[in-house]
This record gives C-alpha cells, sequence and structure tokens, in this order.
C-alpha cells in the first residue's frame, strides 16, 4: 500500500499545470462566436449532464428529479447568467462529442481532466478530486483489501472511455484487465462473478453503494491516483471560458459550493482553497 | 434486658427469614420465566431457520426458472452454422440481466462448445459428467452437474467429492439444457450470487449459514465462512437427515451436535422441482446468547426491583422498629423514673456500687442513715461503714455468699459518720452483664435499732423478774453454768446462796402486797448492793433469792459474803411509815463440793436454807450432807400430813385454863396431835410449820374447830358445865374469806353459843391494818366469841395498837414466864404487861406455868388466869372428865400439893 505512495509521489499536482496548459492552448484555437451573448439570446443554458452520476447528477427512477452537487451548481450558474437551465443527456463515453458539436453550452458532470479529455475540450478550474476506488461482491473471498487487486487470476473490469481505463492498464502488473463498455456492464461482469472488482470513482462508489446490496468497497490505503474534475467546455470563446471561471472562483470563496457538496455527501472530495 | 434484646433479634431474624422467603419466591418465579424464555428463545432459532430455509428455496428455485426461460429462449435467436462470433454475442446479451449466470455456452452434438460468451470456451469438450436428474440427453428440461472448480469452463475442471473446490478458488454449477435435438446449451451458475443473496438475507455475525445442495448431498454452494465451511463439492450429510431418501419429507428442523460445544439447528427444505434442497443452519448458542442476553436484563430488571423493594421493606422495618424501640425507650425512660422515685424516696438505705465495689449511687435515705453525702462515698468502698464489731471471717462468708449465690442478707453493726454504731438489716445482690462478669453491687439496708432495742427488750423481760429486775431462774441458771465452765477451767470455787425471807407469807397475809413488793425490791437492792459486780443475784420466786459468786479462791470468802449479806438483811426495813423487823433464812452450797450442776447445786442451797429456817430463822448454814436427810425427812412428813385427816391420825387433847382468882377451871384450850403409824407421835414444833408452808394448816384448822365444838357439845352432854374451848387459828385461816361463815357453822352444827368458844391468833395475824380481816373478828366477838392473843411478846406489836382490835385477852409468851421468878427484867416486862393490859381493858392469861413461883407472881401481879403443867398436861377428852371430878375432890387441899399429885397427861 505504501508502495504506491512511495512510487508516485505528487503526481497528479505535478502534472496539472501541463494539462491545463495544453487544454487552453487546443481551446483558443476553436475559439467561435460569443458563446455568452448565444445563451443570453436563447434564453436558456444548455448544460451536459451524465444522469447515473449519483451524487453529482443523479436522475431519481421514481421521480425522474435530478440531483447532486453538478445540478445545483448548473441551477446557480444560469441564475447567475440570467437564463434558465436545460439539462442535457450525456455520458463519459459521448462527452466529447456531445460538448463539441454544440449539444450543450457546458458539461457539468464532475468530469476528471485527463490528457486525452484535454486536448480537445476546454475545462474549467476543477471543484472536486477524487481518487480511484474499487468495488467487488460481498462474498468475494479473494480480494479483502487494495492489495489484492493487482494479483494473478484476478479480473479488473473498466469502463471503456473512463479515465480509469489509461490509469489501470498502465498501473496493473499482474491482474487481468477487462474492459467493458458501459458503467453497467462493470458491475455486471463484478455481480455474475466474471471480474473479481471494478474500478471507479468517489461519488460513483457512493452511489453504487447505497442502490445495491452486494457491492463491497476496496480502497486504497494513501492516495492512488487523485484526478481533479472539472466542467468542461468547448475550446476557446475566452469570454465564455472567463465567465465560467469567475462562477467557479465566486462559488468556492462563497460557501456555495461547500454547501452543495455536504447536502449530496461530498465534502471530502470538495476542492476549495 | 435480656428478654427484649431476644425479642428484637427474633422480629430481625423473622424480618430477615419473611425477606429470604420473598427471595426465593421472586428468584423462583424469575427461574421459572427464564427456562421459558429459553425454550421461547430456541423455538425462534428455529422458526427464523425454517423462514430462511424457504425463503431461500424459494428464490433458488424461481431463479432456476428464470434461468430455464432463458436458456429455453435462447434456441429461437441462436443459428447453429452461423458465425461463432455473432452466436457468442447473441449470448452475452442474454447475460445482460442475469447475474446469477457467468457464462452461456452452446455444445454440439458431439459436447463441443460452438458458441459461448465466454471467447475462451469456444472449442472446448467439457467433461460434464453425470448430470441431475437422469433422463435421457435430449429431455428439455434443467440438468445439473457436479461444481466446477474454476472462473469458467475454461481454465475450470470438474469436481469430486474427494477434489473439491479449493479455499478462495472461483467456481461455478454447469446446468445442461437441451435446446433441440442437436443443441444443448450449458450455462455456468454462479454460486456468489446466491451466496450474497443468502449472506445478507442471514442476520450478521448471527451464527447461521445455508447450503445448496445436491439430493446425494453434494454441496453447491455455502454462505459459511467458518473454518468449518463446507468446501463446494464435497458431501455433506446432517445425521438423520437422508434428503434423497424415497419420501423424505419436504422441509423440517432437526438438531445437530457437531462438536462437544456446538450444536446446530438445521432446517431444511426440498425444492418441489429441481433436484435439490437447501438447508439453513442456525448455532443454538445465539439462541442461548439471546436468552442470556434477555436473562441478563431480566435478572438485572428483578435484582434491581427486589432490591429496591428490599431497600423499601428494610426501611420500614427500621422506621416500625425505630418506633418500637422509641416506645421501649419511653418505657424504660417512664421505669427509669419510677425507679428514680423509688430510689430516692425509698425509707430503705440504697447503695450501688460498681464492679471493684466503688460506690456509685447511694440515696437519701442512706445520707439520713449514715451521715454520709453522696459525694462523700462517691468511689470509695462501702466499708467505710464498717463498725469493727465483725471480724474477717464474717465479711469472708458475706462476700463468698455474695459471689457464689449473687444474694447475702443478714443482720450487722454499722459506723455511722459522727462515729455511732447502729444495728442493720442488709440485703446484698449483684448485677451482672450477660457474660456474667459483676458490673453492680446493690445493698439495701434498714435501721434496725427499734427493733433490736424491743428485742433486747423482750429478752430482758424473758430473763429478769419485772418486780425487783433482777435476773429470773433462767438467766440465773445461765449464769451459774457459765461460772461452772469457768470454775473448771480455773480450778476455782463458786457459790449458790438460797436466800428465803422469814414470815414474809405473814408480811404479805398483814400488810398486802404492796408492802410485800417494797419489801422485795428493798431486799434485792440490799443484796445487789452488799455483791461483787462480778455477783449475781436473782429472783427465784415469792420471797426466795438466788445469789451466785463465781470466782473464788476459797470456801472461806463465800462465809464472809454470807455474813455480810446476813447483816445487810437484818437490818429494819423501813417503808414509808412502816418499820419492818424481818430477818432471812441463807443457805449456801459450793461447786464443786456440793454439786456440778445448777439444779444440784440450788437443791443444796434450798436444803441449807430450811435446815436455818427450822433452827430458828434468821440464820445461815452451809449445806452438808446431813441437811440433805433432814430436807427429805420434812418432805416425806409433808406427804404423810396430807393423809392425817383421811386416816384419822390427827386427836385433839385439851389443856385447862384456870382462873387465878378463884381456882376454878373455866375452859380448856385444844392442842393438836399427830399420831403417825410409823413414827409414832410426831411434835406439833415439827409438823405444825408443816402444814403451814404446805397450806394443809387450813382443812386441818377447819377440822380443830367442828372437833373442838364436838367435844364440848358432849362435855356439856355428859353434865360438864361452865367450860369454854379455845381453838387456835393461823393467818392463813383468817385470810380465809369465809372463816367467819365457818365459825358460825360449827357453832351452830353443835347447838353451841358464841361464847362458848375462844379462837387464839398470834399478833402478827393482826399487825396488819386490814380492815375486812378485823371486821370479820369483830362480827365474831359481837356474836359472844370471845379472842385472845396467843404468845404475846415475842412479836412487835405494842398494846396501845391492840386497843384498837376486838380483843378480849392477851396470852402471854411462855418464854417470859419461864424467867418470871429468876429475870427481873421479865418480871417487870411480865408485870407491866398486866397492868397495861388491864388499863387497856384487856384480861391476861399466863402461859407456860410450871413452878407455884411462877403461880404466885402472876397472882400477885393481878393476872387473871394461867395454864400450864403446873395444873395440868394437855389430856385426850376422855381425860377430862376424871380430872376435873379429881380437882374438885381436892379443892379442898391445898393447891401446891395437890398440883404435886396430878398425874402427868403425856
Amino acid at each position: 500500500m505504501a508502495r504506491f505512495k512511495r512510487c508516485f509521489p505528487g503526481w497528479p499536482a505535478a502534472l496539472l499545470p501541463v494539462l491545463l496548459a495544453l487544454g487552453l492552448h487546443a481551446a483558443e484555437a476553436n475559439t467561435a462566436g460569443g458563446r455568452l451573448a448565444r445563451i443570453a439570446g436563447s434564453g436558456a443554458l444548455r448544460v451536459c449532464v451524465w444522469p447515473d452520476y449519483y451524487g453529482i447528477t443523479w436522475r431519481d427512477p421514481k421521480t425522474q428529479q435530478l440531483s447532486g452537487i453538478d445540478v445545483d451548481m448548473a441551477v446557480e450558474l444560469a441564475r447567475s447568467l440570467g437564463v434558465a437551465v436545460r439539462f442535457v443527456d450525456s455520458s463519459f463515453a459521448t462527452l466529447v462529442d456531445d460538448v463539441r458539436a454544440d449539444r450543450c453550452d457546458i458539461a457539468m458532470f464532475a468530469i476528471a481532466i485527463t490528457r486525452e479529455r484535454a486536448e480537445k475540450l476546454r475545462f474549467a478550474s476543477p471543484h472536486l478530486q477524487s481518487d480511484i476506488h474499487a468495488i467487488t461482491t460481498k462474498v468475494n473471498r479473494r480480494v479483502r483489501d487494495w492489495s489484492d487487486i493487482d494479483r494473478p487470476g484476478v479480473v479488473v473490469a473498466v469502463a471503456r472511455g473512463t479515465y480509469h481505463e489509461p490509469v489501470m492498464r498502465q498501473r496493473l502488473t499482474a491482474a487481468t484487465l477487462k474492459v467493458v463498455d458501459t458503467p453497467h456492464a462493470r458491475e455486471q461482469e463484478v455481480e455474475s462473478g466474471r471480474a473479481d472488482v471494478f474500478m471507479t470513482d468517489y461519488p460513483y462508489s457512493r452511489r453504487l453503494l447505497g442502490s445495491v446490496d452486494w457491492a463491497r468497497l476496496v480502497s486504497p490505503p494513501g492516495p492512488y491516483h487523485v484526478v481533479p474534475y472539472a466542467w468542461a467546455m468547448a475550446p476557446g470563446d475566452d469570454g465564455f471560458h472567463a465567465r465560467i471561471e469567475r462562477f467557479v472562483d465566486a462559488v468556492r470563496q462563497d460557501g456555495r459550493l461547500v454547501a452543495s457538496a455536504r447536502r449530496h455527501g461530498l465534502e471530502a472530495i470538495v476542492n476549495v482553497p | 434486658m435480656k428478654a427484649p434484646l431476644l425479642r428484637r433479634h427474633a422480629a430481625t431474624l423473622g424480618f430477615a427469614a419473611l425477606m429470604l422467603v420473598l427471595a426465593a419466591v421472586v428468584a423462583a418465579a424469575t427461574a421459572y420465566h427464564l427456562v421459558h424464555l429459553r425454550s421461547v428463545e430456541l423455538q425462534r432459532l428455529g422458526d427464523a431457520a425454517a423462514h430462511h430455509a424457504r425463503v431461500f428455496e424459494s428464490h433458488l428455485s424461481h431463479s432456476l426458472n428464470v434461468v430455464d426461460l432463458t436458456l429455453g429462449n435462447l434456441a429461437d435467436g441462436d443459428v447453429p452454422g452461423s458465425d461463432p462470433a455473432a452466436r457468442s454475442a447473441h449470448l452475452r446479451l442474454a447475460l445482460r440481466h442475469a447475474p446469477y449466470l457467468r457464462s452461456l455456452s452452446i455444445l454440439d452434438p458431439d459436447g463441443r462448445v460452438v458458441a459461448s460468451s465466454e471467447p475462451a470456451n469456444l472449442g472446448l469438450q467439457p467433461a460434464l459428467g453425470r448430470l441431475q436428474p437422469e433422463t435421457a440427453p435430449e429431455a428439455v428440461l434443467l440438468r445439473f452437474g457436479r461444481p466446477w472448480e474454476g472462473r469458467d469452463m475454461a481454465g475450470g475442471r470438474a469436481t469430486t467429492p474427494d477434489t473439491p473446490v479449493g479455499s478462495g478458488t472461483p467456481n461455478f454449477v454447469p446446468v445442461v439444457r437441451a435446446l433441440d435435438a442437436r443443441r444443448r446449451v450449458v450455462a455456468a451458475l454462479n454460486p456468489d450470487y446466491f451466496i450474497g443473496q443468502m449472506a445478507n438475507a442471514l442476520p450478521i455475525g448471527g451464527g447461521g449459514a445455508a447450503e445448496v445442495l445436491s439430493l446425494d448431498g453434494v454441496v453447491w454452494l455455502s454462505s459459511d465462512e467458518s473454518a468449518r465451511a463446507p468446501a463446494a463439492g464435497t458431501r455433506m450429510r446432517v445425521p438423520g437427515l437422508d434428503l434423497g431418501a424415497p419420501g423424505q419429507a419436504a422441509e423440517g428442523l432437526l438438531e445437530w451436535a457437531r462438536s462437544g460445544e456446538r450444536v446446530e439447528l438445521v432446517a431444511f427444505r426440498l425444492s418441489r422441482v429441481y433436484p435439490l434442497a437447501v438447508q439453513v443452519r442456525m448455532d443454538r448458542a445465539v439462541a442461548q446468547q439471546a436468552w442470556q442476553r434477555q436473562a441478563r436484563g431480566l435478572l438485572g430488571a428483578v435484582v434491581l426491583l427486589f432490591l429496591i423493594a428490599l431497600g423499601i421493606a428494610v426501611a420500614v422495618f427500621r422506621h416500625v422498629r425505630r418506633l418500637e424501640r422509641e416506645w421501649q425507650d419511653a418505657e424504660m425512660r417512664a421505669r427509669d423514673r419510677l425507679a428514680g422515685v423509688v430510689f430516692e424516696s425509698s425509707a430503705e438505705a440504697i447503695l450501688v456500687t460498681d464492679g471493684q465495689n466503688r460506690v456509685l449511687r447511694v440515696n437519701p435515705a442512706y445520707t439520713r442513715l449514715t451521715g454520709y453525702t453522696e459525694d462523700e462515698v462517691r468511689g470509695r468502698n462501702p466499708r467505710l461503714s464498717a463498725s469493727g464489731r465483725h471480724d474477717e471471717a464474717f465479711y469472708a462468708a458475706m462476700w463468698r455468699d455474695i459471689l457464689t449465690r449473687g444474694l447475702w442478707k443478714g443482720e450487722l453493726t454499722n459506723r455511722r459518720k459522727d462515729g455511732s454504731l447502729y444495728p442493720v438489716s442488709l440485703t446484698v445482690s449483684v448485677v451482672r452483664d450477660e457474660r456474667g462478669q459483676v458490673v453492680n453491687h446493690v445493698g439495701l439496708f434498714v435501721d434496725i435499732s427499734e427493733r433490736v432495742a424491743r428485742e433486747d427488750h423482750i429478752r430482758y423481760l424473758s430473763e429478769h423478774d419485772v418486780l425487783t429486775g433482777l435476773p429470773n431462774r433462767a438467766l440465773f441458771a445461765d449464769r451459774v453454768r457459765q461460772a461452772i465452765m469457768q470454775g473448771r477451767r480455773s480450778q476455782r470455787f463458786a457459790a449458790v446462796l438460797f436466800i428465803d425471807l422469814d414470815r414474809f407469807k405473814a408480811v404479805n397475809d398483814v400488810y398486802g402486797h404492796p408492802v410485800g413488793d417494797q419489801l422485795l425490791q428493798e431486799t434485792a437492792r440490799r443484796l445487789q448492793a452488799a455483791l461483787r459486780e462480778s455477783d449475781t443475784v436473782g429472783r427465784q420466786g415469792g420471797d426466795e433469792f438466788l445469789v451466785l459468786l463465781p470466782d473464788l479462791a476459797e470456801r472461806g470468802d463465800a462465809e464472809r459474803v454470807l455474813d455480810k449479806l446476813m447483816t445487810a438483811l437484818c437490818e429494819p426495813y423501813r417503808l414509808g411509815a412502816l418499820e419492818l423487823h424481818v430477818t432471812p433464812s441463807i443457805g449456801a452450797s459450793v461447786f464443786p463440793d456440793d454439786g456440778e450442776d445448777f439444779e444440784t447445786l440450788v437443791r443444796a442451797a434450798d436444803t441449807a436454807m430450811y435446815h436455818s429456817k427450822s433452827n430458828g430463822r434468821g440464820a445461815s448454814h452451809f449445806f452438808s450432807a446431813e441437811m440433805s436427810q433432814a430436807a427429805d425427812e420434812r418432805l416425806t412428813l409433808e406427804a404423810a400430813l396430807r393423809h392425817a385427816l383421811d386416816r384419822h391420825e390427827l386427836r385433839l387433847h385439851y389443856q385447862p385454863l384456870v382462873d387465878l382468882a378463884d381456882g376454878r377451871v373455866t375452859g380448856f384450850e385444844a392442842l393438836l396431835r399427830w399420831r403417825e403409824p410409823a413414827r409414832g407421835e410426831v411434835p406439833p414444833a415439827t409438823f405444825i410449820p408443816v402444814a403451814e408452808d404446805s397450806g394443809m394448816i387450813v382443812p386441818i384448822g377447819a377440822w380443830v374447830l367442828r372437833e373442838a365444838c364436838r367435844q364440848l357439845r358432849q362435855w356439856r352432854d355428859d353434865g360438864l358445865h361452865g367450860l369454854s374451848v379455845a381453838v387456835n387459828v393461823s393467818a392463813r385461816q383468817l385470810a380465809q374469806a369465809n372463816f367467819e361463815a365457818m365459825v358460825f357453822a360449827a357453832l351452830a352444827e353443835h347447838g353451841l353459843e358464841g361464847n362458848a368458844l375462844e379462837l387464839e391468833v398470834t399478833e402478827s395475824v393482826l399487825l396488819a391494818d386490814q380492815d375486812h380481816r378485823v371486821e370479820q373478828l369483830r362480827r365474831l366477838r359481837d356474836a359472844g366469841v370471845r379472842l385472845s392473843i396467843d404468845d404475846f411478846g415475842t412479836g412487835y406489836s405494842s398494846l396501845s395498837y391492840l386497843r384498837r382490835l376486838p380483843i378480849d385477852r392477851i396470852k402471854i409468851d411462855r418464854s417470859f414466864i419461864r424467867e418470871v421468878t429468876d429475870n427481873t427484867g421479865d418480871a417487870l416486862i411480865v408485870g407491866a404487861l398486866i397492868d397495861m393490859a388491864h388499863g387497856i381493858g384487856l384480861r391476861v392469861l399466863g402461859e407456860g406455868v410450871e413452878t407455884d413461883g411462877q403461880h404466885g407472881f402472876l397472882r400477885d401481879h393481878g393476872c387473871d388466869a394461867v395454864q400450864g403443867y403446873l395444873f395440868a398436861r394437855p389430856m385426850p377428852a376422855d381425860e377430862v372428865a376424871p380430872w376435873l371430878g379429881a380437882r374438885q375432890t381436892a379443892r379442898a387441899l391445898p393447891a401446891e400439893t395437890l398440883a404435886a399429885q396430878m398425874p402427868a397427861a403425856d
């Protein structure tokens, strides 16, 4: 367990400025027209969300109502812009397409800032951060804790398109990595016994443990791979981006972010000064 | 204190016993409830196991039903002979919502995997072994193989009971269903799914586990995570349960003692459709623990409630006890007050000391009695009151009694603060504590001075004569005995004197008892005055006194004392106006010569005294053996005299009384004679005193009077006229109240007139101024009876005194007459007597005339009459007549010669 900490000290923090710089650079190249003006003109802010993201953007299957910290923030953002908010369903697999195809003005569902994404999208300053966590079944006797994961015969499932896929592919040495197409598929693989664990982040693990009775959380003993979460926009349009940045600063400063995180059980990962 | 203490203990014990009984009842009820609770808990555990078995079996059967449907549906979508990748994708699609299935594979008639959701399975030809239930391969139903080790058929192996699934290794159960004659589908059943379901349903940490088994007991899966968990593929058989037995009940519950301590409740349920069963095992210790938890709670509550109840009961009990104690204290205080009042106001002195006999308290009576205040005696020993009158042995005995019997009662003498002594009646009792240690002595005493004084007085009265204050015979006897003992020790003499006052009876008779009493008192005084301190004077009774002279060196000492006493007693007694001359007769006896005991000594002294008396009175003699004989003689004489009258041994002799003027015989004096058959004639001087002393003189005197009267009557009847008869009368006779009547009766009986009788009395009889006697004599004289004084001159009365008495004549005592011719003194006296008697009108007779000279003298001096031997001795009555006749004849002859010729009378 201590091994991870020693191997990768401060890795995410050192990488972050580089990633941000790359992202900014790419965004500037794709700046097109005044998005703020268009939003004001339409009177609505279109926000991409992944409605299965518990605590972030979660649509209750019974009421079909969205809730979560980023839903709260989207509402706040729309209010600060003086427009209505309109949520657009998306996912990590379709994120880049959805944003770049202008199916929404901004994607607000705690998107991990990865190099791949940063090359194609422009991120606001991160307001959350999460490490990687594993989920197994309660009856699984092969994986008791984090050190049991990277062992021969152990099958580790990750969802295609998530940042876990590259990270785990890179980090696992003994275990078998099994990449499935959807986040749900990860769960089916583990539940049916075809895989022993699957990798996810803090908010998703919270959601799963609260909704199924077979799952068990296996957390890294120390920082394993902390990733900052932020909102993503289409590259370019500095004005819009700056406006979003001001908003991020504002909610981080005036306590709205922390209050909302507390409401949704995420105060452990909120990123405030 | 002891009894209430015991009672209090009894109450406490009773209360404790009641509480114990209550505790026992509560304990019994609790125990019963606990036993009941235990069975309830076991029942509940069994129910839970059965319930879980039903639920798990139901869920499993339902899931297998879904599997059956899913596999059946595959037949339509799967196109035999088409691209294996397409067929596999179709199979993966079917797994999308079936977490209980791990993979789906299609086998061709050769048993080779031709399509599979798991690419690794392709081309494999798995050895599925015997499937259950056994039937034709193409039968359209689910059939089950043995559990396999491994995540899937690729890399897996079928187990046997000997080679079960290794611990922690992925495994599955193959389920086979025919799709059609050429195709069969194999589903790898995911055991973890069911284990998870069951583990979630069974209580966490509840000691329960569930298994799915084939009917031959092979374990498909187990939720057991303990060390004794059955591995998949092994055969597990609960004793008494054969799942595959024909007619086996569909469900049931039994107990399985797996080891010494662990007992499991096993509930099982058979699937109605599939060849499998679900069993749920529950650790009975869980029920035990649940029961123990409840028991602890219950016991805690019961104990708490009981303690509270006990506390309340104890509080109430103690409150009641306190009330009771307060009541007892109040009662005790009242008793103490009462005791205090009794203590303070008791007339008895009370003294309380501690165990060391130091004074703690005394009451006011003590202070009154002893003069000591409480402050003066507190802390001191009560012996401060000791008088010193009692010796150490007395106090030692007293303390022995106090310590052994706890009580001493007695009388002793104490000393007051002022030093005076006083007798007390003391009671000492002891107060002991529970261990028997003496904590107090309580002394109660009263002053018994008065009682002692009264007792002393009574003793004094019992030992002394009231009249004289002298010791009486009893006390005197004690003193004599002491003297005898002392004399024996000291070899010295002691003397006993017996003193009798001569003629005391006459004094009493003449002057009366008051004078006699005074005489006795004076005699006592003189005796005491004349004796030593150590001598004892006692009064024997009447006029008899006893004197003890102890501690004498020789007989001579007694003689000297005797003389001294004689002198003292012979002094005249002046009693008021009266002067009496009384002489004592004294007899003395000496220890040890005359006797060695009281009785003997007194008898000897008495005898000696009689000797003195019979020797003329006014004398004293020491005892001698001869006296004893004389005394004896006198006693026999007295006894004989008592019969003399009856035996007619007495008779009268008569002596003539001769008138001097004409020589004529005027009468006869009757003189008593006694002829005792043994002794012959007894002299009157011998037996008359005996008759006087014994009182026999009264009947004898009466006889003499009657006989004399009878004789006179006889003489008259015989023709002898002009005679009278003179009879001697003793003082005792005169003292008889009926004397006068007796005289008249005697006269009347014989037809005699009063002047035929002359009564002669001695001077002393008439000395006392006793009116009734004088009156009696006067009446007799009025009746003609003449009275004369016999033996005149021997007494001390005077003639002038006689004038007041009814006297006719005096008879001058022969002692004067005897010397009248030789002794000029007597001659003068006789002459004077005659003259003086004549001077007061009394006639005079001379007694005991024996010679002519005496006869002449009396005739010359004018004496009226004479009697005596010169004329005639006393003679028997029958000689009187002849003697008178002879005298008549001789009257002519000279008197002198005639007298000489008279024969002696006796």
